[in-house]
């Protein structure tokens, strides 16, 4: 039962993430994924998406956005591997890739939000 | 002393077919459900993506919005949005209901408990949009 101490913490990050995701993600993928694509709404094009995203709330935006949301998924994918594949004994081993691949997703944000 | 092993106690196993999930309407939705954290992560990468192209000059930029134009993306885009949508609906039944008090012993209606995630859900996308058309 020891290793339920860092719980509260994980399910502080699992639980924000989830909101953070659901309610930003949406917009984001309506929008540059498939109304932008398909002509339905003009893309404001390079320089105009640029000056949006060198402000600094942008910058914050999309760390928060990442980090929150790159260990959320990592977290729910987790459990849900564990689950699906039946695969309990490989659940540390999973962990330790999808966890590293959030704080890999994380560290891009910053270096992006750093130099854009 | 004369041991028994038939007395031992077993793991109890249960057999479990690997598409247990495919049983029940319940268990495929559980598990669309938990799977939309493919999506989460999906799109969280073409949005960094996106701002590396911006990085990187019009060029590249022109470059990621045709990879974005192609056909088979938009459909994955699609197929995105549902989950997400999926995801957002769950989880605003889900994790508010418990931090809500219960009143007079019984739990909120769901519908109570999930309409303010609803309404945060939609200035959140109403804002964000405004930003988005307005660049």
């Amino acid at each position: 039962m020891a290793r339920r101490a860092n719980e509260p913490a994980v399910w502080f990050l699992f639980g924000t993430g989830g909101f953070v995701a659901g309610y930003l993600l949406p917009v984001h993928i309506l929008f540059y994924g498939i109304l932008f694509p398909l002509g339905i709404f003009k893309d404001p094009g390079y320089q105009a998406t640029l000056t949006v995203f060198e402000h600094p709330l942008a910058r914050l935006y999309l760390v928060v956005l990442c980090f929150f949301g790159f260990f959320h998924a990592a977290h729910r994918l987790r459990l849900t591997l564990v689950d699906f594949l039946r695969v309990k004994h490989l659940e540390n081993v999973l962990g330790l890739i999808l966890y590293s691949g959030a704080a890999i997703g994380t560290l891009f944000a910053i270096y992006l939000a750093s130099v854009v | 002393m004369a041991s028994y092993p038939q007395d031992q106690p077993r793991e109890y196993h249960r057999d479990l077919s690997n598409w247990w999930w495919l049983g029940r309407f319940n268990y495929l939705k559980f598990i669309l459900r938990e799977f939309s954290s493919v999506f989460v992560a999906y799109f969280l990468i073409v949005t960094l993506a996106q701002v590396c192209a911006l990085t990187r000059g019009p060029a590249a930029y022109a470059a990621f919005r045709a990879h974005m134009q192609h056909p088979l993306v938009i459909l994955l885009n699609i197929v995105a949005l549902a989950f997400l949508v999926l995801h957002t609906i769950t989880w605003s039944k889900l994790v508010p209901k418990a931090f809500f008090p219960r009143s007079h012993g019984h739990p909120l209606p769901e519908m109570t408990t999930a309409l303010p995630s609803y309404i945060i859900w939609a200035v959140a996308t109403i804002v964000v949009a405004a930003i988005i058309l307005g660049a």
